[in-house]
């Protein structure tokens, strides 16, 4: 049999005349391997299983006896296993599948892209980046190249293979600030209405004074200047006009809060999931409210996208409690001074702030966070 | 045969049946073109060769690998003599 060539065996040889056995076996060509003396003075050795009866002769001439021992582990593996065909075959047909499994895109990840992320992947659909199909089918290189040319607000793109997931990484890129144009002429104009706390005035005639109120557009610097021979010169006009603005930002909460309540009913099912498909051995229960808590686990390994969700249905009842009003109260405070602190600007002085409170009509809570911050309110307005 | 040897063309142990004996470290002894065991233990073996008797001497030694050819002892090896009448 061919498992002969590669099966060794191990076996004693006892007898006075073991060396003389052994080197008959030798002059018949046999290779013996790791021959050991035992303290009963016979010798453990190992040789295929295909010379076992040459052994016996070569033994049986010099009145040794052989006896087989246990074989060593490797081929007694090898012998279960061929004895377990269908599980070779099973095993063989598993790492053929994986194989395959690998040379295929099974998912599409795209990061940091941001509002882009939608286009992003429409345009590899388009492009026919989908899951399930062949890896060397996508020109990684080429999607770049049409995405950072697509997209120029991306700083940086790369595309990659990462397992068996195709994926797209961008980086969003910084605007570069208005370049000042210092031939062109112009006033400094009111970005927002404010009441002038400071003027100052690097270039043209300043048309407003501390303590003027402003309306949003309003000139505060005239791009105008005088001359020596007592006319006027267009001139690009610069300067900063500090001005005390109000900024108000409001945070609306409900006044009540809404519970659950577990009503006892629970529902379990097994959905076993796949890039095309979904398949589950129970609909879902028709709970009119209910809690989901679902568990994935993942089949045969990172290479397949196969994936066993336990989801768990709890179904609850839903009831409306009005909320404490002094938690209400803090937590509309605190979340309209977020959104504040989140409008101001860096280079912003704050004056002042306080919170307004007010409830509407017993079902929401309205918090207005109102500052009063320093601010250069100029603009550029060119002609 | 004997020409080329002497003419240094070929190594010796290709040529004809020179024994050939490395010892790596203490612990691998192999004996190539060797003409089988004279006697064998754990703590002393005797191999023939053409030149004469090579006795290996050391603690728990087993050999590895016993061809038609080549001799492999691994083990605590601690003296190899060659017993051996033969001019070179």
């Amino acid at each position: 049999m061919l498992t002969d060539r590669f099966l060794y065996l191990r076996f004693l040889i006892r007898g006075a005349n073991a060396e003389k056995a052994v080197n008959a076996i030798r002059s018949a060509h046999i290779p013996l391997h790791h021959l050991r003396r035992r303290r009963d003075r016979a010798i453990v050795c190992r040789c295929k299983k295909q010379h076992l009866c040459h052994v016996h002769d070569a033994c049986s001439r010099f009145s040794c006896s052989v006896t087989q021992l246990p074989a060593p582990f490797l081929s007694r593996l090898l012998l279960g296993l061929l004895k377990r065909k269908s599980f070779c075959i099973g095993s063989l047909v598993f790492l053929i599948v994986m194989y395959i499994a690998m040379q295929h895109v099974w998912s599409v990840q795209i990061l940091d892209a941001g509002p882009y992320e939608g286009d992003i992947r429409a345009y590899l659909v388009s492009a026919g980046v989908t899951p399930g199909i062949r890896k060397d089918e996508v020109d990684a290189e080429k999607i770049r190249a049409a995405l950072e040319w697509r997209y120029p607000q991306l700083a940086w793109i790369k595309t990659d293979f990462h397992g068996v997931s195709f994926r797209v990484t961008a980086v969003q890129g910084i605007p570069t600030p208005d370049m000042i144009d210092e031939s062109r002429t112009g006033d400094v104009v009111a970005a927002q209405d404010g009441i002038v706390h400071s003027v100052i005035t690097l270039a043209g005639t300043a048309q407003v004074k501390p303590g003027d109120f402003v309306r949003a557009g309003q000139v505060l610097i005239l791009g105008q200047e005088r001359t020596k021979d007592g006319g006027t010169k267009p001139v690009r006009a610069q300067g900063q006009i500090n001005a005390r603005i109000w900024i108000e930002k409001k945070a609306v909460l409900n006044a009540s809060e809404t519970l659950t309540l577990p009503s006892g009913n629970r529902f379990e099912r097994k959905v076993f999931v796949s890039p095309f498909f979904s398949l589950s051995d129970a609909p879902p229960p028709n709970y009119a409210s209910f809690d989901l808590e679902s568990a994935s686990h993942v089949l045969g390994g990172a290479w397949l996208p196969l994936f066993v969700t336990r989801e768990t249905y709890e179904e609850i009842t839903l009831s409306h409690v009005p909320r404490d009003t002094e938690s209400l109260r803090l937590e509309a405070a605190r979340a309209a001074e977020k959104m504040l602190l989140s409008s101001l600007k860096s280079g912003d002085v704050t004056v002042d702030k306080w919170v307004d409170y007010s409830m509407i009509e017993m079902e929401s809570y309205a918090a207005v966070a109102v500052a009063e911050v320093l601010r250069d309110i100029g603009r550029f307005s060119g002609r | 045969m004997k020409t080329l040897n002497d003419l240094k063309l070929l190594p010796p142990e290709t040529v004809g049946k020179t024994p050939r004996i490395v010892l790596t470290g203490n612990c691998e002894l192999l004996i190539e073109q060797h003409r089988g065991l004279y006697s064998y233990d754990t703590h002393l073996i005797r191999v023939r060769t053409n030149r004469g008797l090579v006795t290996v001497t050391g603690e728990k030694m087993t050999i590895v690998y016993f061809g038609a050819r080549d001799l492999l002892i691994s083990g605590r090896i601690t003296g190899i003599c060659l017993e051996s009448d033969q001019p070179c």
